[in-house]
């Protein structure tokens, strides 16, 4: 069965019973594993980072299953707990960011290659314009364009106003398109 | 793309939404999803046993817990075992005791010899000790008042002629008699 087959009433219905706790587990796993690395990798940058918190974020799944209400989506709830995870992660290793971001800062202002628009120096720009966002514009930024949530779904996930999202969103990609064009161009 | 999220990309930010790709996706070790599927069956096995013991712990147990343990081992009033006089004052019991058994003891001991002033004794008289002798002979031994130093042996030589001298009534029984 694909993944994208597996909805997220069967998983709950095998969740629900004791006797398929262990093959609605699976399920879940098959369908979210990926996705939920991608999202919290695009967080953390690195891989053994991101695979250290994935775990977490699935073994706080198996702990609060039970505790999910189904007041929003299975989907909302496992991403609300990614979320959290990957801004608790990064927010316990502020140090350590903050020295990458100073040396990707650096290596920007020193750049003075000649104007011609390179798309792979620009998507290497973007990439690196993203690293260095704040991390809770780099969420929503993330999950605007990489996941291309709604506003809706982002609010739901990460609990705020659409309109708080909107500002958020904006802000950030206009540091993007400045850092980007500013690199493109010289 | 999705179009609305492009379109509103192509107002905001005109360069990015150039671009015809995302940027790549970074690399992940080889077969890491397939080996990370049965990683995470094990980890929800073990999550999903009987591990929730904090949802079996009472009610504010952490809230408890530091005055809880702080009432068990802060130190309580002593309990006061109330002793009785004798265990308290055993000893002092004791050296009384033996003070009262000791003095007990020399004072029987010192009895059973009285202590006769022999100076005071040395005083009397020949006639008073005479007399004293005349009254208490029946009972008195001679050598006991002599070992107690009240009379010397001459005196008992003494006593002994004048018990023999006769009496006046003895003089006239005898003179009588003589005359007869």
């Amino acid at each position: 069965m694909n993944t994208t087959d597996i909805t997220d009433e069967a998983i709950l219905a095998q969740l629900r019973e004791s006797s398929t706790l262990d093959a609605g587990f699976r399920m879940l796993i098959r369908k979210y594993q990926e996705r939920l690395y991608w999202q919290i990798r695009r967080m953390v940058t690195n891989h053994d980072d991101a695979d250290d918190v994935l775990q977490n974020v699935f073994v706080k799944i198996f702990r609060n299953i039970h505790q999910f209400k189904e007041q929003s989506g299975l989907f909302t709830w496992i991403y609300r707990i990614a979320t959290n995870e990957s801004l608790t992660f990064l927010e316990k290793n502020k140090f350590q960011k903050n020295q990458v971001d100073i040396s990707l800062m650096s290596e920007v202002v020193s750049s003075n290659s000649a104007y011609t628009f390179d798309e792979g120096k620009a998507l290497e720009a973007l990439e690196k314009a993203i690293h260095i966002l704040p991390d809770k514009q780099k969420l929503v930024f993330n999950m605007r364009y990489y996941d291309e949530l709604s506003y809706q779904e982002i609010a739901d996930i990460t609990q705020t106003s659409v309109g708080a999202l909107k500002a958020t969103y904006h802000h950030a990609i206009k540091k993007i398109e400045d850092y980007v064009t500013n690199k493109v161009q010289y | 793309m999705n179009k609305d999220i492009h379109e509103e990309l192509k107002e905001i930010a005109p360069v990015i939404a150039s671009l015809s790709s995302k940027p790549p996706t970074p690399t992940v070790p080889e077969g890491y999803f397939e080996a990370l599927e049965a990683q995470l069956v094990g980890l929800s096995r073990i999550a999903s046993l009987p591990q929730n013991q904090e949802d079996d712990l009472p009610t504010a147990y952490f809230e408890t817990l530091e005055s809880n343990v702080m009432s068990k081992v802060a130190p309580q009033e002593a309990k006061v075992v109330k002793m009785s006089w004798f265990k308290q004052n055993r000893w002092l019991v004791a050296a009384c005791s033996i003070l009262i058994v000791s003095a007990t003891f020399f004072t029987i001991i010192k009895n059973e010899k009285p202590v006769i002033d022999t100076q005071t004794s040395m005083n009397i008289t020949s006639d008073e000790a005479i007399e004293y002798i005349e009254a208490q002979s029946g009972h008195i031994q001679m050598n006991e008042l002599i070992d107690a130093g009240i009379i010397d042996s001459t005196m008992v030589e003494e006593l002994s002629f004048y018990q023999s001298v006769p009496s006046d009534e003895d003089e006239m029984m005898f003179e009588s008699e003589l005359d007869f």
